[in-house]
């Protein structure tokens, strides 16, 4: 904060659109405070530098009035009065933004939490939309899809616990690097109805699904075997009690479903549902229809 | 009477523009919520404005966006440019309202007092 020479400091707060930028900022949130106490100093033109530039100009006027006899004495008196109301006036700005900066915004893994604790967004609309979404990109109405997944809201990590985890759903994890997300997603392996050798992935999310990838298939895949019809997995429309059977059963005080993973395991479609805490993981098994099976601590 | 709304505009622009900035990136990123009514529609009825903290060359900044969330997770994202729009106006519009209150209020109290007589009090 140099002052300016040629005249007062112009108010100066630095905000992009949806951002703020700050100088350092060793918590999120503690940094855009920073920089608005400077600029609020800068504001009301009364910084630390507004403090030296402005020095002589008020008591002149008193040095001038010379009928008191003691105008220095005076002069440094108001002036030191007048430096520590600024002060305390940028000191009051200061710990009422510290105070109240961020105020009503929750941190992303906070918000993921909340999000995973009230079912992480897998509704039971979801995979209807997600099935609507990729049958009306593919122009079909039978889909065949070798894996989907359903996964909630975790950007910092994805984590997925099966037994006995089925050939297709290995090449399947193995194909994506990063399955973290945001916002519920729906991920899809889409065998192409006019080539029956190909597969696609699809993913949806925030009602849009995604542009296809291409998977690449090898011989020894057997895709008529690990394929399925959707149509063949009514229990995907009780998504939500699938969810809460799952935690019920877990008997887990904390416990979330971060992922769903339908496939078929064998010869059957088994709807497969992880249970995580800080204490335990459990896998929560079901049939094509919904129906609970088993529920197994790994 | 254009004279008061004229500077009770100016007031609010200018005021309601500082507010807007300061108010909802640094001190209270949540009035974004108080937006909710336009963004967010049923089942996703809770609005909820969530930071997340970039770190590049530049420095670190802060993004805000407001999600509407249902009662089981399930979300839409309405980012943050068009709720801070809203804020935006809301501001410049609260301001000038308060400006020109003020300002007619003022105006109508020294009206009521007597006119001047000429007389200096002594």
């Amino acid at each position: 904060m140099t002052p300016d020479p040629a005249g007062p400091v112009e108010p100066r707060i630095d905000v992009r659109l949806g951002t703020l930028t700050s100088q350092r900022a060793p918590r999120a949130c503690s940094g855009n405070v920073d920089r608005v106490v400077i600029s609020l100093i800068e504001l009301s033109g009364r910084g630390v530098a507004g403090d030296r530039r402005r020095a002589p100009t008020v008591p002149s006027a008193r040095r001038d009035s010379s009928h008191i006899g003691r105008a220095d004495s005076v002069s440094d008196t108001y002036h030191s009065g007048m430096r520590r109301r600024r002060w305390l006036r940028a000191a009051v700005c200061s710990i009422v933004l510290i105070a109240c900066g961020c105020v009503g915004a929750v941190e992303r893994d906070a918000f993921e939490q909340q999000i995973r604790a009230r079912g992480g967004g897998l509704v039971d609309g979801l995979p209807a939309a997600a099935f609507e979404a990729v049958r009306n990109r593919l122009g079909t109405g039978d889909i065949q899809a070798g894996v989907v997944m359903f996964v909630a809201p975790e950007s910092t990590q994805f984590r997925l616990v099966l037994a006995d985890q089925p050939e297709q759903v290995t090449r399947f994890l193995a194909d994506h690097d990063d399955l973290s997300t945001r916002e519920p997603v729906v991920h899809l392996r889409v065998r192409s109805p006019q080539r029956p050798r190909e597969l696609d992935d699809y993913s949806y999310r925030l009602g849009a699904v995604s542009a296809p990838r291409p998977v690449r298939v090898s011989a020894f895949d057997d895709l008529d075997g690990e394929c399925f019809s959707l149509g063949d997995v009514p229990g995907l429309t009780r998504l939500e009690s699938i969810v809460e059977t799952a935690r019920a059963r877990s008997g887990l005080a904390d416990g979330v479903v971060p992922v769903i993973v339908v496939s078929r395991f064998g010869r059957d479609i088994r709807i497969v549902a992880d249970v995580t805490s800080a204490r335990s993981d459990m896998i929560a098994e079901f049939d094509s229809a919904g129906s609970f099976l088993r529920i197994r601590q790994v | 009477m254009a004279g008061p709304i004229v500077s009770a505009l100016g007031a609010g622009v200018s005021a309601g523009s500082l507010v807007s900035f300061v108010m909802p990136l640094a001190i209270w990123p949540g009035e974004a919520r108080l937006t909710a009514p336009l963004f967010c529609r049923s089942p996703y009825l809770d609005p909820m404005v969530v930071s997340d903290t970039v770190q590049d060359s530049e420095g670190t900044s802060v993004n805000y966006t407001l999600y509407c969330v249902s009662e089981r997770g399930a979300l839409t994202d309405e980012g943050f440019a068009l709720p801070f729009l809203t804020l935006f106006a809301a501001h410049i519009v609260l301001v000038t309202a308060v400006v020109l209150v003020a300002v007619l209020w003022t105006r109508k109290s020294s009206a009521d007092t007597p006119a001047a007589t000429g007389a200096v009090e002594l």
